[in-house]
């Protein structure tokens, strides 16, 4: 369990910056203490500002990004290397930030707002989002609704494991096993398509149920068939000395403050999904996954258990849902409150702060997995070669567009 | 065990036979809404004007039903000009202005073995300089203005500039289109398109008959 001196965000409250330091409960803050907390690096992973320089005779900087071919989203990155040895690395992240405007908004838009944040993670956002006003309105929750949501995330943990894990595969030549996980990955998109009507969930989550009719009737069958089928790939990849070989030992790293699959693969015992403020698990059977070596082969360990630990939970969340509510679309209500929510995503932890006034998004926070995840690339990457810069960096699933800025 | 090839060529064919045959599992809701006459239509990204939707500000969302159900036809890009010259060889750019990050994979996604675009002969490569077409995702953000200008610049030419997505045609529900920086060439509607709309606009972008 993550300690309670650590910082897991930063958000502007009361005219000031305050930091987050919860750890995994209910968050609470304080004001910043000022410049003291500059050098912290888990203050640094909560506002994404790095200051990683090398310098020195032999010592050659060059940039990668902001658009590249081998990037699936437009990030900057500042390599400074010895030889092939990367010795700093600095993300700058900022580029695409869309500066994404809610405040303000209706409930209505603010969670197609929300959905976009990030599109593949969009039921986890407009989940948080949509527990939140729930929470707000004081109401109890629907347990149907709460399995609807836990069937839609945990597929869409599937998919972006799915895709982390053939991410790798590419970086390592491994081009069958690319091509049929992407084909898995593809698979389980259609299957999202045929059943909830949009192949990433949007406009499905709503207000006190879902805004459009899903079929969730034998889904954990369809699911279970493909992570048998994952099962298959994994048994040939491991074997694959070339797979392993450019994953092991590669993006090495323990910390605290870390989050996620990167967390577990460090044996921390830390998964939101146990406490979070947004979903409850307890009757699902979770299992946490966990692995020791902190590197992207453990990494990729723990998302592959959790691929199966997700088919599992799906199929008990089947077994007891009965008929999910209908989300109310219009006269929500005139609104006011304020609230925090959790959620694990792929990546691992997100928090959300949202407050509202007579019906309207006064202010939100999010402070997404993504951005712990790319302050742990930013640290891990250190000392290993110029070509595991693919494994490092794919193998924490970071998501750029998590990383922008909400208003 | 047996090798990868092996394990590879045991699996069945999975490749669609679009667009030469019909889209077997078109996503519904990323295709035209067409009106049902029945009851109001709330469209949150006001594209409904009467009883038509204007498919680049279309969010995909679902709202306007049961006043609108989607046709399930998969070409709804506008192709304003078309080149030949790529009809055997077909290399195109992905470039992320600002996107949420699922236009990008739906592009990417042609690359799968469901969709398999190099059997039409269409590939990805990995700058402009190399690329015949850019594919432009996501709204404008500010810091990718200049990027994005300078690879319009850097693409030889002939070329095409596709705007994929609501988000880069019109700015969708987030920000701003990228309209201001480049005219497209051809417009791919949906939040996000799905792969067999993408897939139809290549082809017709260079002129290949559907």
């Amino acid at each position: 369990m993550v300690g309670e001196d650590v910082i897991t965000g930063v958000l502007e409250s009361g005219g000031g910056e305050c930091e987050i330091t919860s750890g995994f409960g209910i968050p609470s803050w304080k004001k910043a203490a000022g410049s003291d907390i500059d050098g912290r690096e888990d203050f640094k992973a909560c506002v994404g500002r790095f200051d990683e320089k090398a310098e020195g005779t032999d010592v050659f900087n060059f940039t990668y990004g902001p658009s590249a071919g081998g990037l699936n989203e437009s990030c900057k990155f500042n390599i400074y290397t010895y030889g092939e040895r990367i010795l700093s690395l600095r993300p700058e992240p900022a580029y695409k930030d869309r500066r994404l405007e809610v405040s303000g908004s209706g409930l209505v838009m603010a969670i197609l707002r929300l959905e976009r944040y990030c599109g593949p993670l969009s039921p986890f956002y407009s989940g948080m989002f949509a527990a939140a006003v729930e929470a707000i309105m004081g109401n109890g929750e629907n347990n149907d609704l709460r399995l609807a949501r836990v069937i839609m995330n945990e597929v869409g943990r599937i998919s972006d494991h799915l895709y982390v894990i053939a991410k790798l595969a590419e970086g390592a030549s491994q081009n069958v096993a690319y091509n049929l996980l992407f084909g898995l990955r593809e698979k389980l998109l259609r299957l999202v398509s045929r059943r909830f009507g949009h192949r990433y969930f949007f406009g499905i989550n709503g207000f006190g149920g879902l805004a459009r009719s899903a079929d969730f009737g034998g889904i954990s069958s369809e699911v279970g068939a493909i992570a048998e089928e994952f099962r298959q790939l994994w048994i040939r990849l491991e074997n694959s000395g070339i797979f392993i070989d450019r994953i092991q030992g590669t993006a090495t790293l323990r910390r605290p403050w870390m989050v996620g699959p990167a967390a577990r693969a460090a044996g921390l015992r830390t998964d939101t999904r146990i406490d979070g403020s947004c979903l409850r698990y307890d009757d699902l059977d979770l299992e946490v996954a966990s692995a020791a070596s902190a590197d992207t082969l453990a990494r990729s360990l723990v998302r592959k258990d959790e691929i199966f630990a997700s088919a599992r939970i799906i199929e008990k969340a089947e077994s007891m849902i009965r008929e999910v509510p209908a989300a109310v679309r219009m006269n929500l209500g005139e609104i006011s409150g304020e609230i925090s929510v959790r959620t694990e995503t792929p990546g691992g932890d997100s928090l959300m702060r949202v407050s509202l006034a007579n019906g309207v998004v006064k202010k939100i926070y999010i402070r997404p997995s993504s951005l712990q995840n790319l302050a742990v690339f930013t640290y891990a990457i250190k000392e290993n070669l110029l070509t595991d810069f693919t494994f490092g960096y794919e193998g924490l699933g970071i998501h750029v567009s998590e990383l922008g800025g909400v208003l | 065990m047996k090798s990868w090839l092996t394990y590879g060529l045991m699996r069945k064919r999975l490749t669609t036979g679009f667009p030469s045959m019909e889209a077997e599992e078109v996503p519904l809701w990323t295709t035209t809404p067409v009106s049902t006459g029945t009851g109001e239509a709330h469209c949150p990204a006001n594209a409904i004007k009467g009883t038509t939707v204007e498919m680049g500000r279309c969010i995909s969302c679902g709202y306007c039903s049961p006043a609108f159900q989607p046709d399930g036809v998969p070409g709804t890009s506008i192709v304003r000009s078309t080149e030949k010259a790529f009809r055997k060889s077909f290399h195109i750019y992905l470039f992320d202005a600002g996107s949420c990050g699922s236009c990008n994979l739906e592009v990417k996604a042609l690359g799968n073995p469901y969709y398999d675009m190099s059997r039409l002969g269409i590939s990805f490569c990995a700058t402009p300089k190399h690329a015949d077409a850019l594919i432009v995702v996501g709204v404008l953000a500010d810091g990718m203005s200049d990027p994005l200008k300078r690879a319009v610049e850097a693409l030889p030419s002939p070329k095409l500039i596709f705007a994929l997505g609501a988000c880069a045609i019109s700015g969708g529900i987030i920000g701003k289109s990228i309209s201001g920086i480049v005219d497209a060439d051809i417009v791919v509607p949906g939040c996000p398109p799905n792969p067999f709309t993408i897939l139809d606009a290549l082809q017709r972008s260079r002129g290949v008959r559907l």
